[in-house]
């Protein structure tokens, strides 16, 4: 597997690391690459839980209305 | 990579399912019941292996009657999601009527969120035509298609995470992709919207 390319350009850096892991996808197995992205998706899920703000709050941020 | 495309409309993921692809197949499994429904933006990047988190899925559903509505939303509450917006059935409903999203999560949270929306034009009603069945290992999820993904992200949205999400896309399925299509939706997306 091609190195990572890495830049001084946060942005460009960014694209390299997306090209770099649809890559990885390509060349392992679902069971691999799902392993890994989940660690990122569930902890996000499990803070998730602990976001402190109310539906209001939430959608005022958004710029949207709140009936409840 | 075991993905693997079982036919022009359906694809076959064969990853653990996490979290949130849980948080959305139990939603959808009851939805599904009462209308249709196709999934766009940055979840549909996310299912397919993009490695971010995100706080919203978005979704379109097909109009739906009042009174179908409402049996739909009971049965949700019941099921313990809530809907961020409004609690009153009647203002629910309103809501959609007016083409206006609404937000639905898990009881007592705001994030992660379904945000489901009614069609507003041809290339809404578009998603549904064109629509990939997404099966893992725990049912299917419907999804836009891969191309409508692409120029929506490249040409309309267009923030980098957007950006990344389309080129994520364009890697992974670069033999498969019609760039006739994703240039026939980046002409309807201008007409469109200008």
């Amino acid at each position: 597997m091609a190195k990572l390319k890495v830049s001084q350009d946060n942005r460009e850096s960014r694209f390299f690391f997306v090209a770099y892991w649809a890559q990885y996808i390509k060349e392992h197995s679902d069971k691999e690459w799902g392993e890994q992205q989940n660690v990122l998706i569930n902890s996000q899920m499990h803070n998730a839980k602990y976001y402190p703000f109310s539906p209001k709050k939430y959608l005022e941020m958004k710029g949207e209305k709140c009936l409840r | 990579m075991d993905m693997e495309w079982v036919n022009e409309r359906k694809i076959r993921l064969d990853k653990p399912v996490n979290e949130l692809d849980r948080f959305v197949l139990r939603f959808i499994r009851i939805i599904e019941n009462y209308v249709d429904y196709v999934i766009i933006s940055g979840y549909v990047a996310i299912l397919l292996g993009r490695s971010r988190a995100t706080e919203d899925v978005d979704l379109f559903v097909k109009p739906i009657e009042k009174k179908e509505f409402i049996k739909l939303y009971h049965q949700l509450k019941e099921a313990g999601f809530w809907c961020l917006n409004a609690d009153d059935d009647d203002e629910v409903y309103s809501y959609l009527k007016d083409n206006i999203a609404i937000r639905f999560a898990i009881k007592g949270q705001t994030i992660p969120n379904l945000e489901l929306k009614f069609p507003k034009n041809r290339l809404d009603w578009d998603a549904f035509a064109e629509l990939i069945e997404v099966e893992t290992k725990e049912g299917v999820i419907k999804i836009c298609s891969l191309e409508k993904q692409i120029a929506f992200k490249m040409f309309y949205l267009g923030s980098d995470k957007d950006l990344e999400d389309a080129k994520h896309l364009e890697e992974l399925f670069k033999d498969r992709l019609n760039k006739e299509k994703i240039k026939k939706y980046k002409d309807l997306i201008r007409v469109e919207y200008g």
